[in-house]
């Protein structure tokens, strides 16, 4: 499966994720096909599951960030 | 007509609102009497005149202003609010202001100006600016060496060292105070860049503050298009301008409290609203993982392996099918085969041969089924059960 484009971003991929979900529920594909779909759909999910732990972690990051800079501001009056 | 009678509380309450909303800021003179100084801090006594008296209370928060001493029979103006006490049916003044009666005419003039700007409506709150939320610079109408601006210098630097301050030193009491006031207000009207205004000074007589209870100056503070705090004196001491004001303040220092906003808030405001946006960002990734999850729940139910499963199922079904065909199939053919061996059996000639028939043979292999099948004197063979010999025909019997 090498014709697969990597999804720009979050939105895409999870907009393509559904479109794939709702095909593979009608079930019209063939054994072959429905292989196809399903392993892009496991590699869209991978992908949609990693950018909203990096968001959440960049979340944390940002807020984390002011606490911090006050002890330091604290430390050093 | 409304025959219905009154409870008593119905009636006390309707009496304390009509009494409390008329006299809610009441000056009065008359002698005291039955004054008792408690060892609370209060202050109890009656005012009366020749023909009545009140119960007056003077809490310590008010009276520790107070600037003589009051004593027994003394002639004293007293301002506060008339209030009701409902358990008792009575009736007081809760006294915020006391003054020796000596200074009657300026009370006159106050209540007089006071009803004039009301009428006017200078007071009203709807010419009441709201004071900016963070204010960059403050300009001051104050004493330049009174312990207002020291006071005020000094919550401006603690609380909000990012504000400056301008200060028009003033001429806040005595002769051409109430001009310079003026003048000191109109003077931040030209700049652009003053965000709000304080005028005031520390506490006094009331002489000391009568600057501040000039009709000009109230005016002045009306036009004003910056917003003012006004801050005269304690707590205790209202004036003119305090009413004109957008806001009062009760003292100076409380005036910078009110203007400045500290480096403290304005740090928390913006961790509020950090966590404002970083609450909306995080609702967003969950809302994001909901719909993840649900389209992962549903992506594995398609999962191919279920299907392939599923043909697996389909095909052991198929064999298992066939299997059972192909074995009933196998054993009714046995059941055949028995039975056409059976009658092969019984078509079997020797076992006629058993039951006594013999079978003769010509030389040449052919069976014998007719007298002219042989000649007399040819031999031939007959077959028995039990195996064969030799004989010869002699003559036909008959036919």
């Amino acid at each position: 499966m090498t014709d697969q484009q990597k999804p720009a971003h979050f939105e895409e991929a999870l907009q393509r994720l559904e479109a794939i979900v709702e095909k593979m529920e009608s079930g019209d594909e063939s054994l072959e096909e429905s292989l196809t779909l399903f392993e892009e759909g496991m590699t869209l999910l991978s992908f949609c599951k990693d950018q909203l732990h990096s968001a959440e972690q960049k979340i944390e990051e940002l807020s984390g960030n002011l606490p911090d800079d006050e002890m330091k501001a604290n430390g050093a009056s | 007509m409304d025959l219905k009678p009154l409870s008593i509380s119905e009636l006390t309450k309707r009496i304390k609102s009509l009494i409390e909303g008329e006299f809610s800021e009441t000056w009065i003179t008359g002698e005291i009497s039955n004054f008792h100084h408690h060892s609370s801090g209060h202050m109890y006594f009656t005012l009366k005149d020749h023909r009545a008296e009140i119960k007056c209370t003077f809490f310590r928060g008010y009276n520790q202003y107070v600037r003589f001493k009051p004593e027994e029979g003394m002639q004293v103006i007293a301002s506060g609010a008339i209030s009701v006490y409902e358990k008792r049916g009575q009736y007081q003044l809760s006294v915020r202001q006391l003054e020796p009666a000596g200074v009657g005419t300026l009370y006159l003039a106050f209540e007089a100006l006071k009803k004039e700007l009301q009428a006017e409506g200078l007071f009203d709150q709807v010419h009441k600016k709201p004071l900016p939320k963070l204010p960059k610079k403050v300009g001051i109408v104050t004493s330049g060496t009174g312990a207002a601006l020291k006071d005020m210098i000094q919550v401006f630097g603690r609380r909000a060292p990012h504000i400056s301050i301008v200060v028009r030193p003033t001429k806040v009491q005595g002769v051409g105070s109430a001009e310079d006031i003026v003048q000191g207000i109109k003077a931040f009207q030209d700049r652009q860049d003053i965000d709000v205004l304080i005028i005031g000074r520390g506490g006094g007589s009331l002489e000391d503050l009568w600057a501040f209870n000039e009709d000009i100056v109230a005016r002045a503070i009306y036009e004003s298009s910056i917003p003012i705090i006004s801050a005269v004196g304690h707590e205790v001491d209202i004036t003119i301008s305090d009413l004109v004001a957008d806001l009062r303040a009760p003292t100076p220092s409380a005036a910078a409290e009110l203007a400045s906003i500290t480096t403290q808030e304005i740090i928390s405001l913006s961790e509020n609203q950090l966590n404002a946006i970083k609450l909306r960002v995080s609702q967003k990734v969950l809302q994001k993982w909901q719909e993840c999850d649900s389209l992962e729940n549903r992506l594995k139910l398609q999962d191919p392996s279920r299907r392939i499963q599923r043909n697996k199922d389909s095909l052991n079904r198929l064999y298992h099918q066939i299997e059972f065909a192909i074995t009933t199939k196998q054993s009714s053919l046995h059941a055949g085969i028995g039975n056409i061996e059976k009658h092969l059996i019984s078509l079997n000639p020797t076992s006629v041969l058993h039951r006594g028939f013999s079978i003769a043979t010509r030389k040449d292999g052919q069976i014998v089924r007719s007298n002219k099948d042989l000649e007399s004197g040819d031999l031939f063979n007959i077959q028995t059960g039990d195996g064969h010999y030799e004989a010869e025909k002699k003559q036909n019997i008959d036919g």
